[in-house]
């Protein structure tokens, strides 16, 4: 059995003119939990959706779970996915929703105590789905793609309008899901969730891929910025100058001044060469920090760069 | 054969099975208490079955049926909505992906789904047979119409037979339904062009061109349905509207196992 869980190699999805993934390589190891980040339009749920055989690949190839993607129903009995919003019956209630699930996927019934329990609906599941909060239907979509006990876990944009108090839930019920082992990727475009969660990420624009690795290199690629504020609000648009004078870049934003710390090597350094350079313009500095880097960040230098 | 036990899963709701179910039972209790009561005592033109036919004919062993074979006249529509809606909803609500992800083999799915909703289908006839064969018989009898040869073998064969034929037709008109729905993915689009074809179109056609009864698909399933008409036979029309269902199927189901789930 590979380490790899999913693997694409120069994956590509076109219709028409327009190329919504474009030579995408992955590769999600197996046991982590993976974030697949991109904003809306990069080509995450196109990816997603080949990888379960409802998009056919324009080109390229890609395995999971070890079977070619030419090869669905080989590997899907040990994939369980939510893709973009739950679908269910509005008609039939949860359970039978799931039973729908079941009897077409040869699963034991007893499955669907066991699932509904994980996501915290018993209770419920007699209830018709069209009374379900949004929050209960996607949490309903987690419990049919736990039905199966798969080994890699799909999950597109799982938050997805959800209200804060369903997206801590959620980011719960993934953390809950992901302890017991599995393999998950998810998709998102709300970075703060990811980073949370995640120990491995990939990154993608415009259907190609930007950045792919653990969540510690992502952070430790150099996206730490310096925070000024100075005394005098009226010295900020100096203070941005006296800082580019140094060779930096810098940024006002609002009542301060933001200094990227990437490829800085000796922060210490170069914090008291703006400190003085700054008192040297009789500028006053009340504020000298250093921020960590966040995924949000990182994510729009990658793209910036891209 | 999962897939078939899914569908049926779907269809055992009691307001599914209510609303899909006793539709065609209802149209053939309706369609025997005109028949029979309408039936005449002076055979006219053109009398000898449909809505108004002869005392006389009532008691041969056709009558056992009459009121049944009369109701068949709504069946292609009734039919070709149920499987339309059947299929077409699974795209407009979504939930073909997550089908599609728990049975990625599309063939297996198409036909589980097929055979499930013709089951209900066949079921509901068997269901219109038996009630409009009771309803006929205290009704006829209270129009002093013998009976005795509607309970020989003759009788029930042609009972079975004219189940049998209606059970063709839907099989015919669900295919097709099933079939627009796959190609159009929409319910509201494939309504309009199933109904708009199926019901004015075709007749309006053979109002101004009788032979389009050998042609037309609505018109040839009709015609099983009745067992034959005055210009198709049952033969032809039978052929015709094996080869025009699997045809229809078939376009259907190639878009529906090569086309990508998008939506």
């Amino acid at each position: 059995m590979t380490d790899l869980v999913v693997e694409t190699h120069g994956l590509t999805k076109r219709y028409g003119q327009r190329t919504a993934v474009d030579g995408l390589d992955l590769t999600v190891p197996r046991g982590v939990v993976a974030g697949f980040i991109g904003a809306n339009g990069a080509g995450k749920t196109t990816t997603l959706r080949m990888l379960l055989g409802l998009v056919r690949p324009t080109s390229g190839t890609a395995t999971v779970l070890g079977h070619d993607l030419s090869e669905p129903s080989s590997y899907l009995p040990k994939v369980g996915a939510l893709i973009e919003a739950p679908s269910f019956y509005p008609g039939l209630s949860g359970e039978r929703n799931l039973r729908v699930q079941t009897t077409l996927g040869a699963i034991p019934d007893r499955r669907i105590g066991e699932v509904l329990d994980v996501v915290g609906l018993t209770g419920r599941g007699a209830d018709p789905y069209k009374s379900y909060s949004l929050g209960m239907k996607q949490r309903l979509g987690i419990a049919s793609a736990l039905l199966g006990s798969p080994e890699l876990l799909v999950l597109d944009e799982p938050t997805n309008g959800l209200d804060p108090t369903g997206i801590r839930e959620m980011r719960e019920l993934l953390r809950q899901v992901a302890d017991t082992g599995l393999t998950v990727l998810v998709s998102s475009h709300q970075l703060v969730e990811l980073e949370q969660v995640c120990d491995w990420l990939v990154m993608v624009d415009s259907g190609r891929r930007v950045f792919q690795g653990t969540t510690a290199q992502l952070l430790a690629a150099g996206s730490d910025r310096l925070v000024l504020a100075t005394e005098d609000p009226r010295d900020l648009d100096r203070l941005v100058t006296v800082v580019r004078d140094q060779g930096a870049l810098a940024e006002r934003q609002g009542r301060k001044v933001h200094v990227p710390l990437g490829g800085v090597e000796d922060v210490t350094g170069f914090l008291a060469g703006i400190n003085r350079a700054a008192m040297g313009e009789a500028i006053t500095l009340v504020e000298i920090a250093v921020a960590a880097g966040t995924l949000e960040d990182r994510y729009a230098s990658l793209v910036g760069a891209a | 054969m999962n897939a078939f036990r899914s569908e049926l899963v779907k269809l055992g709701r009691r307001t599914t099975l209510l609303a899909a179910g006793a539709v065609l039972p209802f149209l053939a209790l309706l369609a025997t208490t005109l028949v029979v009561l309408n039936a005449t005592t002076t055979p006219t033109i053109g009398a000898g079955d449909g809505f108004e036919p002869s005392l006389a004919m009532l008691g041969t062993t056709g009558g056992l049926t009459a009121g049944f074979r009369a109701s068949t006249g709504f069946l292609g529509i009734l039919v070709f909505t149920l499987f339309l809606t059947s299929f077409s909803s699974e795209f407009s609500q979504g939930t073909l992906r997550t089908l599609l992800v728990r049975e990625p083999r599309r063939v297996r799915l198409l036909v589980g789904k097929l055979s499930a909703v013709l089951l209900l289908v066949a079921a509901s006839l068997l269901l219109a047979e038996v009630l409009s064969i009771g309803l006929s018989a205290v009704l006829a009898s209270s129009r002093d119409v013998p009976l005795s040869s509607w309970w020989t073998a003759d009788g029930l064969q042609q009972a079975g037979g004219d189940y049998l034929n209606a059970l063709l037709a839907s099989a015919f008109f669900g295919a097709t339904g099933a079939a627009v729905a796959m190609l159009t993915r929409s319910t509201v689009v494939g309504l309009a062009i199933g109904l708009a074809w199926l019901m004015p179109l075709e007749h309006i056609v053979q109002n101004a061109w009788p032979d389009a009864e050998k042609w037309f698909p609505g018109l040839l399933f009709d015609v099983v349905a009745r067992g034959g008409s005055t210009l198709v036979s049952y033969q032809y029309g039978l052929t015709a509207g094996v080869v025009g269902a699997a045809a229809l199927l078939v376009a259907g189901a190639t878009s529906f196992v090569r086309r990508d789930v998008s939506g």
